[in-house]
């Protein structure tokens, strides 16, 4: 009787853990890729532009984001496709300061592509699940 | 390293943990089914183990999975039979009334030679002596000799039938057993009392066991020869 009561408590706080799962890293993601995609589509269009000083603060404010939001997206996500994010926004950065434009074009380009992998794989949809 | 030897810590004490819940003890209680869902949990811990690329809850996640499902067919198969029936199967006899059941051998893939093996596994050497084998839905055969060759019982003998209760350990290694003592209901100083009796000190003991007679088998430890005793409580 006490072995049952016990497994069905598990079974009702590891059901409780699941739906947790599923709603707060996708939560954290959308709202994480939301950011990035809008500071992403700000630093392309500067640097578009030609404008490397209005990009800046941008990339700079990517790499910053990444790097806080890091030890949270790892504890889900796949290490090897944020570390892979963050390496794009520090090239970006480095990029727009060196004031080297298809540079930092091209690692924002990559970087979005990464994003939408990490997106992919994450986010429920029905092309992921078969 | 301190990483790869945590994660293979937690992950291990996470599977042990989800192999109690599921309530299997030991693999030949497991059907197919439960085998398999063992395999894969074994596998989805291992990955996470040795990748530290991957966060623990890719293991995890796929486990409780995995636990969830094993807990609703368990209950499916619990209210409803035909659900049972499907996902275990149904045993199969094999020997009907002493004659090789083939086509249903044929059905379970199950050779002759597969239950000489088990007949032989319960000290069965000769077909003829059985009257019915059973396929259980665990893979173990079920037998019943027929009734010239199964052993009379004390019933049948009209021999007096004794106490069917537990025996209890004792005494381990020279230190009492705690519930040993409450379920018999009996006292350290009782125990000691015994020994007494007979010229035995506790800590000379390394195994002691009593029967629901109240019959005391005792095994000194190696000092002492490891000496074998019975006796009763008068």
């Amino acid at each position: 009787m006490g072995f049952t009561i016990f497994r069905t408590t598990m079974t009702i706080l590891i059901c409780c853990f699941l739906v947790m799962l599923f709603l707060l890293p996708s939560a954290i993601l959308r709202d994480f890729s939301a950011q990035a995609d809008d500071w992403i589509g700000q630093a392309e269009n500067a640097l578009l532009a030609g404008d490397t000083e209005a990009a800046a603060p941008y990339c700079a404010a990517l790499r910053e984001l990444t790097r806080d939001r890091m030890p949270v997206l790892e504890r889900f996500l796949n290490h090897a496709s944020v570390d892979s994010l963050d390496a794009c926004f520090a090239v970006a950065d480095l990029s727009v300061r060196a004031k080297d434009v298809c540079a930092a074009v091209e690692a924002l380009a990559e970087a979005r592509s990464v994003l939408e992998r990490i997106e992919g794989i994450e986010l429920f949809s029905w092309n992921n699940l078969l | 390293m301190l990483t790869l030897f945590l994660r293979a810590v937690f992950l291990d004490l996470f599977v042990l943990l989800i192999l109690r819940l599921t309530g299997k003890r030991q693999v030949s209680d497991l059907q197919p089914y439960d085998l398999l869902m063992t395999l894969i949990i074994a596998d989805l811990a291992s990955t996470a183990i040795a990748d530290t690329d991957i966060p623990l809850l890719y293991s995890v996640v796929p486990i409780l999975a995995l636990y969830l499902v094993q807990q609703v067919i368990a209950k499916l198969c619990l209210k409803f039979s035909p659900v049972r029936r499907l996902i275990c199967g149904t045993p199969q006899i094999l020997i009907l009334d002493g004659v090789l059941q083939e086509k249903i051998m044929q059905r379970t893939n199950y050779t002759v030679r597969d239950l000489l093996d088990s007949l032989r596994a319960k000290d069965i050497f000769d077909v003829g002596e059985v009257a019915y084998a059973i396929l259980e839905t665990n893979g173990t055969v079920s037998i019943l000799q027929k009734a010239a060759f199964q052993q009379p019982n004390k019933r049948e003998l009209n021999l007096e039938p004794g106490s069917a209760a537990l025996s209890h350990l004792l005494i381990l290694e020279g230190k009492v057993q705690k519930s040993g003592l409450e379920t018999l209901h009996l006292e350290r100083k009782d125990v000691e009392t015994m020994l007494k009796n007979h010229g035995l000190a506790l800590k000379n003991v390394f195994f002691a066991q009593m029967n629901g007679d109240g019959e005391l088998h005792v095994q000194l430890d190696r000092r002492n020869g490891s000496r074998v005793m019975s006796f009763t409580n008068e």
